[in-house]
C-alpha cells in the first residue's frame, strides 16, 4: 500500500498568526486547505496506483476539521483514509508527529510512502525522512518523475548544480518536489465516490504497541515565548527615475564597499 | 565546556554556511567538530582556520555520493556525535541537510529544530515568514539544529585545525547514479547572499538578464516570485516565497513583484528593501524602505551604467 501523509494548513495566501493562549498557529484565522506540496505526492501515487495497482491511502494528524483535506484527497482518487485525532498530539513537535505517522504506517501495513516536500506552514521539510529512519528504512526527498518496477522505485532529483536518479528498493519513504506533478482536480464522480470512501479513526491508544509509544507521547521540544517583529513602515516614494537610479546606486555601493 | 558537531560542506570548497555554523558554535559557547564527508584540501583547512576556532574534522567519506545517500550519511554523523560526544548537532537548511538532520534526530531520538539559531539557553526560531521570533526548549540530552545561517565575523585567533578520517565502510540500500552535473554558479546561495535581486511577473522572461547583472556587480543572488516561476521564467530552487525559500539580506531589490502575502513571507526580514513597481498601489510598497515607481528595466540599466563608472 502506498501511504500518503497530508497536512491541513492555512492558505498559504492568508495572513496567519499566533496563539497566545496555546503557543500554536490561529488556525481558525486563517483559510484552512489541503497544504499544497502534498497534492503532487497524492498525484504521484495515483499515477504510480494505476500503473502497479497498489492500493493507496492517506493519514493525516489533526482536529475533525482536517477531515476536509482527506476528502479532497479522497475525490482526487485516492482509496482509503486515516484520521489521527488526539488532545495528546495537539501542538506535537517532530518527533511525536513522525513517530504517529510511522505508527499507522506499520499498523496498517503501508510498504511505500510518498509525502510532499514540507508543509507551508511549519517549512520544516523535515517529517518524511523521520517516519523512514523510524521505520528503518531508506529514504530520499524533493523527486520527480517517480515509476515502480518489480518492487524498485526510479526517481529524479533534481538540484541547481545536478541531477541524479535513484533506485530506491522498497518498502521506503520518498517525498516529492514541488511543481513535480500537475495534480488532478477532483471529477464530481470522484466528489461523490469520495463520501462512500472509509475514514478511520484513530486515537493516541490505537497507536499504540507499534514500537513508537513513547515517541508519540512524549514531546522533546516545548516553545517558551515568542515576539513579533516591528511591523515595516511605508518608506519614500521616488518616481523621478534619475533620483530613483541615484539612490539605488548609493544604497549598492554602500554594500559593495563593506564587502 | 559542551560540544557540537556541524556538519560541514565541500563539495566547492567550504561553504559560506559551514563557515557561519562553525563560528555560530564557537560563539554560542561551543567546542567544535565537524564531519565531512569528502576530504578536505588544504585550501579548505586554511579556510576553516580563517573562523578563527579551533575545529577537529572528522572525515566520514570519500565522494559526493553522501550527500544523496541520506540514510548513510545519517548513520555516520549520528555515530560521530557519539564519539564525539557532542550535545548539539548542526545541520544545513538545503533539502540534504534537512534530510539527513531529520534522521540523526530519529537515531539519536533527540529534539529537532529546524531554521533557528542559538541564543543564550534557548533556541530561536524565525516563523510564519519572520513575523515572529519563536523561543523553543528541548528536552533531550541532544539536541539537532537546522541552522538558519546569519552573518558571522570570524573570531580574532587562529583556528587550530585537526583532520582525522574515518572513511565507512557502510554500502547503501539505494542506488544513485549522477545524471547531469553543472558547474555551480559563481553567484552566492539566495539565503546567504548580502544582495538578493528578484523578479516576478512585471519582470518577464527577458528581464531577468538585467536581473542577473545588477546582482553581478556587486556580488549577489538572484530570486525570482511564484509568479515569474510558475511562467518558467527563473528556475524553482530561485523561488522567494512560503513555498520557496526565505530570504533575510542586507538589501532585497523586488523588481516587477506586487507583493502577495506569499511573496512577503520569504523576504520581509530584510534589512533593506528596494521595490521597483509601475503600480502605485502594489502590496510591496507597504514594506519597502525605497518605493520607486517606474519601469524596472529604466531603473536598473541606469543603475548598471552608473555602478559601471
Amino acid at each position: 500500500m502506498i501511504l500518503v501523509p497530508i497536512k491541513q494548513v492555512p492558505d498559504s495566501w492568508s495572513e496567519k498568526e499566533l496563539e497566545p493562549a496555546t503557543k500554536r498557529l490561529a488556525r481558525a484565522k486563517a483559510d484552512p486547505v489541503l497544504n499544497d506540496l502534498d497534492e503532487f505526492a497524492i498525484e504521484a501515487a495515483l499515477q504510480v496506483a494505476e500503473a502497479s495497482g497498489i492500493p493507496t491511502a492517506l493519514v493525516t494528524i489533526g482536529p475533525e476539521s482536517a477531515r476536509e483535506a482527506l476528502l479532497k484527497g479522497l475525490s482526487m482518487g485516492v482509496d482509503e483514509a486515516y484520521h489521527v485525532s488526539d488532545v495528546g498530539l495537539e501542538g506535537a513537535c517532530y518527533m511525536q508527529t513522525s513517530a504517529a505517522i510511522a505508527a499507522v504506517a506499520k499498523k496498517i501495513g503501508a510498504t511505500l510512502i510518498f509525502a510532499g516536500l514540507e508543509s507551508t506552514d511549519g517549512k520544516g521539510a523535515v517529517i518524511p525522512s523521520m517516519v523512514a529512519a523510524h521505520l528503518n528504512w531508506p529514504s530520499a526527498s524533493s523527486l520527480s518523475e517517480v515509476s515502480v518496477t518489480n518492487g524498485v522505485i526510479k526517481a529524479k532529483l533534481s538540484e541547481s548544480h545536478q541531477e541524479v536518479m535513484y533506485e530506491i528498493p522498497t518498502p521506503c519513504v520518498i517525498s516529492l518536489a514541488e511543481n513535480s506533478y500537475e495534480p488532478r482536480f477532483p471529477s464530481f464522480k470522484g466528489i461523490m465516490a469520495a463520501k462512500k470512501k472509509t475514514i478511520t479513526d484513530f486515537a493516541i491508544a490505537d497507536l499504540m504497541n507499534q514500537g513508537f509509544d513513547d515517541l508519540i507521547s512524549s514531546p522533546t521540544v516545548s516553545v517558551l515565548d515568542w515576539q513579533e517583529a516591528a511591523p515595516r513602515s511605508k518608506g519614500v516614494i521616488i518616481s523621478d527615475i534619475d533620483l530613483a537610479i541615484d539612490s539605488l546606486v548609493t544604497v549598492l555601493r554602500e554594500v559593495k564597499e563593506s564587502r | 565546556m559542551t560540544k557540537a558537531l556541524v556538519i560541514i560542506d565541500l563539495q566547492d570548497g567550504l561553504s559560506e554556511w559551514s563557515r557561519r555554523a562553525i563560528i555560530h558554535s564557537a560563539t554560542s559557547g561551543h567546542e567544535v567538530s565537524a564531519v565531512a564527508f569528502v576530504s578536505p584540501t588544504s585550501e579548505d583547512l586554511s579556510a576553516i582556520s580563517e573562523t578563527g576556532v579551533n575545529v577537529r574534522v572528522v572525515v566520514v567519506g570519500d565522494s559526493n555520493e553522501f550527500g544523496t545517500q541520506y540514510e548513510l550519511a545519517s548513520e555516520e554523523v549520528a555515530a560521530v556525535a557519539t564519539s564525539e560526544g557532542a550535545s548539539l548537532i548542526v545541520a544545513p537548511p538545503s533539502v540534504a541537510g534537512r534530510s539527513v538532520a531529520a534522521r540523526v534526530a530519529v537515531i539519536l531520538k533527540s529534539a529537532l529544530i529546524t531554521d533557528g539559531v542559538i541564543s543564550d539557553d534557548y533556541f530561536a526560531q524565525s516563523a510564519l515568514g519572520g513575523k515572529y521570533m519563536v523561543r523553543s526548549t528541548s528536552h533531550t540530552p541532544v539536541t539537532v539544529l537546522v541552522y538558519k545561517s546569519e552573518k558571522a565575523n570570524p573570531i580574532d585567533s587562529t583556528g587550530l585545525v585537526e583532520s582525522i578520517s574515518q572513511i565507512s565502510s557502510k554500502q547503501p540500500r539505494i542506488k544513485v547514479s549522477l545524471t547531469s552535473r553543472q558547474k555551480v554558479s559563481n553567484r552566492p546561495e539566495l539565503t546567504e547572499a548580502s544582495v538578493v535581486v528578484s523578479g516576478g511577473r512585471g519582470v518577464t522572461e527577458g528581464g531577468f538578464a538585467l536581473l542577473e547583472e545588477v546582482a553581478d556587480l556587486v556580488g549577489g543572488a538572484v530570486g525570482a516570485s511564484r509568479a515569474a516561476v510558475d511562467s518558467g521564467w527563473y528556475p524553482a530552487s530561485s523561488q522567494v516565497g512560503q513555498t520557496g525559500k526565505s530570504v533575510s539580506p542586507d538589501i532585497y531589490i523586488a523588481a516587477g513583484i506586487s507583493g502577495a502575502i506569499q511573496h512577503k513571507a520569504g523576504m520581509q526580514t530584510a534589512k533593506k528593501i528596494i521595490a521597483i513597481n509601475t503600480d502605485a498601489e502594489a502590496p510591496i510598497f507597504d514594506i519597502s524602505d525605497i518605493s520607486i515607481l517606474g519601469d524596472f528595466s529604466e531603473v536598473l540599466k541606469g543603475v548598471v551604467s552608473k555602478i559601471k563608472l
